[in-house]
């Protein structure tokens, strides 16, 4: 067989392995100083713009990654509004989540309970991508954020999710807590500004993509009030760029209709379906707009669908 | 008990200190083997920090039996480079955290810095461009880290069969694709800290 070489390696740059590791058991201990709230942020957009996009291009694009200029400028014109039939389905959609059924009371030491069933793409042999066979998800999030949540993954396993982010602390304002979102705008208005000025300082240099990817992180895996979910729609009705997707299926062949999004800084979109009669919200879809890696343009990278939310008292517990 | 699983047992536990001693012990490998999936020494920093990061949340999951947790690692940074993205957004307060260097390095100049780093740039770039990710993963680990089949896959999640597979695959690919563009150097030989870091690449049985 032949033999590769090896490489040299190398040490962290002078003084990064202690602040690294610093940092590291600062989180770890919880004690981390809050980012104060208002405080501007402009260290924060440094670091998360390079690194989610240039990794995620380098990454996911690695023949294009020796091509690409290495400019950060953006790759794409402008996105244009949202047609009126987008639109108006997020109207529907909103309507619809308006009139869900409430959860009552919930308390504070509660938990979320969401059931999907999830399959996500990997890499595979030859020419093909291999898709992860669809399997259940559960996931019991905390409602105030201070207990100790869970997930499982059919054949996977399971792991606790850590108390990390604390209220009023760096982080809770793009969290999905119970307590969190509860707290949100219920007005169209209000609810775009707070996307317009709390998702670019998570990350990304387009700031309609980052409103966009905040809104998926808020809706999967958590429960929304229906007066703040409906805002949530009527103001991704406003963010440039989002766009239809009709007939498509979620990850347990269920039919719908998607509002979707194209990543400009990745090889792909980002749906969310939406049962297209009852306007429900069923699950998401990650789907190749390139051909790249070895992955076929329109091959879905990512697929769920949501068959369960309800509240429980204790993480692990099933409803 | 011998001090592997002393220290598993510490880290399935959660005790700091115990993953202030893990990340003295292979942050560095995790900043070389993150520098050899993205080809970007800056990005491998950043990845340093995720990987620690997703190490204390999947603490729970380390098996109580085993040897070193370097493969463990690796196998954390392998995923968190694939899903940077979500990873980031997973760890966003504690991202919002890290501290910056106040003057940004010159990539271009570190790079050139030295010859050694160049050829090293070039091997990585060269892989990132001819190999599929899958591939990469296990050149990455198995060649450039020294994880052995086992190993490696446990460290990706996948059967021993297709980590050797892939392996077979990258090798004999990179090596064309070295020989065609001649980027190796004259010698065949990438320098490099370990004595044994040579490549007899032109040898092609073995």
């Amino acid at each position: 067989m032949n033999q590769l070489p090896e490489l040299p390696e190398r040490d962290l740059p002078p003084g990064r392995h202690r602040l690294l590791k610093e940092h590291l058991m600062t989180e770890i201990r919880h004690e981390a100083v809050a980012v104060q709230q208002g405080a501007p942020a402009p260290r924060r957009n440094k670091w998360l713009r390079p690194a989610i996009a240039a990794t995620a291009v380098a990454t996911a694009a690695a023949v294009a990654f020796v091509v690409l200029p290495s400019s950060g400028s953006s790759p794409t014109p402008p996105a244009k509004p949202p047609r009126k039939s987008t639109a108006a389905l997020l109207e529907d959609i909103a309507l619809a989540a308006e009139h869900e059924k409430s959860y009552g009371t919930v308390r504070d030491d509660q938990f979320v309970y969401v059931e999907s069933q999830v399959s996500y793409a990997h890499d595979g042999e030859g020419t093909k991508a291999t898709i992860d066979p669809l399997h259940r998800q559960e996931v019991w999030t905390s409602v105030d954020g201070l207990h100790v949540g869970l997930v499982r993954q059919a054949g996977m396993g399971s792991h606790s999710v850590p108390v990390d982010v604390k209220p009023g602390k760096a982080g809770w304002d793009v969290s999905s807590f119970y307590n969190h979102v509860k707290t949100l705008p219920t007005d169209a208005d209000a609810m775009y500004d707070y996307l317009a000025t709390t998702a670019p300082k998570y990350g990304g240099d387009d700031k309609n993509q980052a409103m966009f990817v905040l809104v998926g992180d808020l809706l999967r895996d958590s429960i929304v009030p229906p007066k703040q979910s409906a805002a949530l729609f009527r103001a991704v009705a406003r963010i440039p760029g989002v766009a239809t997707v009709e007939g498509v299926k979620d990850a347990t062949g269920r039919p719908g209709v998607a509002i979707a999004r194209t990543d400009p800084y990745n090889p792909l979109r980002d749906e969310w379906i939406f049962d297209a009669k009852t306007y429900e919200f069923l699950g998401e879809r990650e789907v190749a707009t390139k051909d790249n890696a070895g992955v076929k343009k329109g091959t879905v990278t990512a697929n769920t669908a949501v068959l369960r939310r309800a509240i429980v008292d204790k993480a692990g517990e099933r409803p | 008990m011998d001090t592997n699983l002393r220290l598993r047992k510490r880290i399935r536990a959660g005790d700091h200190d115990a993953f202030g001693e893990l990340f003295d012990a292979y942050a560095r490998s995790v900043y070389n083997h993150s520098f050899r999936l993205t080809g970007d020494w800056a990005q491998a920093e950043d990845l340093v920090s995720l990987t620690f990061l997703d190490a204390w949340r999947l603490r729970g999951k380390v098996d109580e039996e085993g040897g070193s947790l370097r493969p463990w690692l690796l196998g954390i940074a392998t995923n968190v480079t694939r899903n940077t993205r979500r990873a980031a957004r997973r760890h966003a307060a504690a991202l919002s955290r890290l501290p910056r260097e106040e003057v940004e390095r010159d990539f271009a100049d570190e790079v050139a810095a030295r010859l050694d780093d160049r050829a090293e740039l070039a091997l990585v770039r060269a892989a990132l461009a001819t190999l599929r990710r899958a591939e990469r993963e296990v050149l990455a680990l198995c060649v450039w880290s020294g994880l052995d089949y086992q190993a490696a896959a446990e460290a990706l999640g996948v059967p021993v069969g297709t980590v050797r597979s892939r392996l077979s695959r990258a090798r004999a690919k990179l090596a064309k694709h070295l020989k065609s563009t001649e980027l190796l150097p004259r010698d065949g030989q990438m320098k490099g800290d370990r004595g044994s870091a040579v490549g007899p690449l032109r040898e092609d049985k073995r």
